[in-house]
């Protein structure tokens, strides 16, 4: 309890401070530092899947999209906000009221409200071909959220490329980054494979694995590979869309074996979800890197 | 159960309004993002806080859906990068 206290207040403290520093790169190290204690926060709400999410993609990734952003925002006035007092008072007053609101709505929710539908999820879980509830929901019974969720990382990876950005400038050869990347790029490649497989029996997953592999990709970016230069080539596309249309194909796929839509007959339910979560995996790891990419932070 | 619900739930909603407030008010693109993000994540933490409200394990669908909901705010916020970089490179011209 004191821990959560602590861990509230931190929280608290860490997104106050990143939201109005005036320096750009501190404003996205607090944000990083924020990210990382919301993963602690999951950990505690016992939900170590979104805590590995969170800390890979919420924390880490974003983490690295915004820094290399905040490199190009020095330039320009930073801390400016809206000028006109009326219009502060009117948004001071805006944001009490929401907060007054969410808070009041979230205290008449504070009684426990019994077992709720997690034993629902266990019941059925033999049905789901995996033995880790969180993967059961993700894969097969809400795989329609997921489905789509891939659809949006597919829609942003093509807006972004429709964008048609400058490439960056080469960055220099770093003998000790090269290193490093010689490394660390194999470690993450076996930790991401282990969080793939974990993923069917215990927390982790094939989005928690494909933060580490796209971790892996962004070293190799950093270390000087050109990942823009090598997007028109329709090999990489097909391997922005090979997720999602591998799990759209199976999903049409077990509706003409006289089921619905996504619904996979239990008997192969395991192994489906293991073919998609691998293929997901790859796709999201590419498309990870492909936002990084954009994001300008090759650009020195 | 209920005492980690109320930290965490009253923690979400004071994050909730100081992330609109830097939303609101800030004029610099960055900020903004970055701003949403903060507040994406709130409401996150709201909804993993209404999973523990259960008696025994917590809920698995809030948290399935809060790790849709990290990898859709990634691709919002690399393709909102994405475009401020390109209005740079535009007004650059």
């Amino acid at each position: 309890m004191v821990l959560d206290l602590l861990l509230a207040a931190s929280l608290l403290l860490t997104a106050w401070r990143s939201l109005y520093a005036n320096d750009p790169l501190q404003a996205v190290g607090l944000f990083v530092a924020y990210g990382l204690l919301l993963a602690l926060a999951w950990a505690r709400l016992d939900a170590l899947d979104v805590a590995l999410a969170e800390a890979g993609i919420g924390a880490g990734l974003t983490g690295a999209l915004l820094l290399g952003a905040s490199r190009h925002a020095a330039d320009r006035s930073f801390s400016d906000r809206i000028a006109s007092p009326m219009m502060r008072a009117f948004l001071a007053a805006g944001a009490l009221s929401l907060t007054s609101i969410v808070a009041l709505a979230l205290w008449s929710l504070r009684k426990p409200r019994g077992p709720g539908i997690a034993p629902l999820v266990s019941a059925k879980l033999s049905e789901s071909g995996v033995k880790h509830p969180v993967t059961s929901v993700l894969l097969n019974f809400r795989s329609w959220d997921t489905l789509l969720e891939i659809g949006v990382l597919v829609v942003a990876a093509f807006s972004i490329l429709a964008l048609r950005l400058a490439r960056s400038p080469p960055r220099k050869y770093d003998p000790m980054l090269a290193a490093l990347v010689r490394v660390m790029v194999p470690i993450l490649g076996v930790c991401g494979g282990y969080l793939l497989w974990a993923g069917s029996h215990r927390p982790g997953g094939a989005f928690q694995a494909g933060a580490l592999l796209g971790a892996a990709g962004v070293l190799l970016q950093l270390a000087g590979y050109d990942l823009l230069a090598d997007s028109a080539r329709r090999g990489f596309r097909a391997l922005l869309v090979v997720g999602f249309g591998t799990f759209l194909c199976v999903g049409i796929g077990v509706s003409t074996l006289g089921h619905q839509i996504l619904e996979y007959p239990p008997t192969q339910a395991g192994s489906l979800i293991f073919w998609i979560e691998l293929v997901a995996t790859i796709s999201i790891a590419v498309t990870l890197n492909l936002l990084y990419a954009a994001s300008g932070s090759g650009a020195t | 159960m209920t005492a980690q619900y109320s930290v965490y739930a009253l923690a979400g909603g004071l994050l909730v309004g100081f992330a609109f407030h830097a939303l609101a008010i800030h004029t610099h693109v960055l900020k903004r993002i970055l701003a949403w993000n903060t507040l994406g994540s709130a409401a996150f933490l709201v909804f993993g806080a209404i999973a523990r409200r259960n008696t025994g394990a917590p809920d698995p669908v809030p948290h399935a859906i809060v790790i849709t909901g990290i990898v859709v705010a990634i691709s919002s916020t690399a393709l909102a990068l994405a475009l401020a970089r390109r209005i740079d490179e535009e007004n650059k011209k």
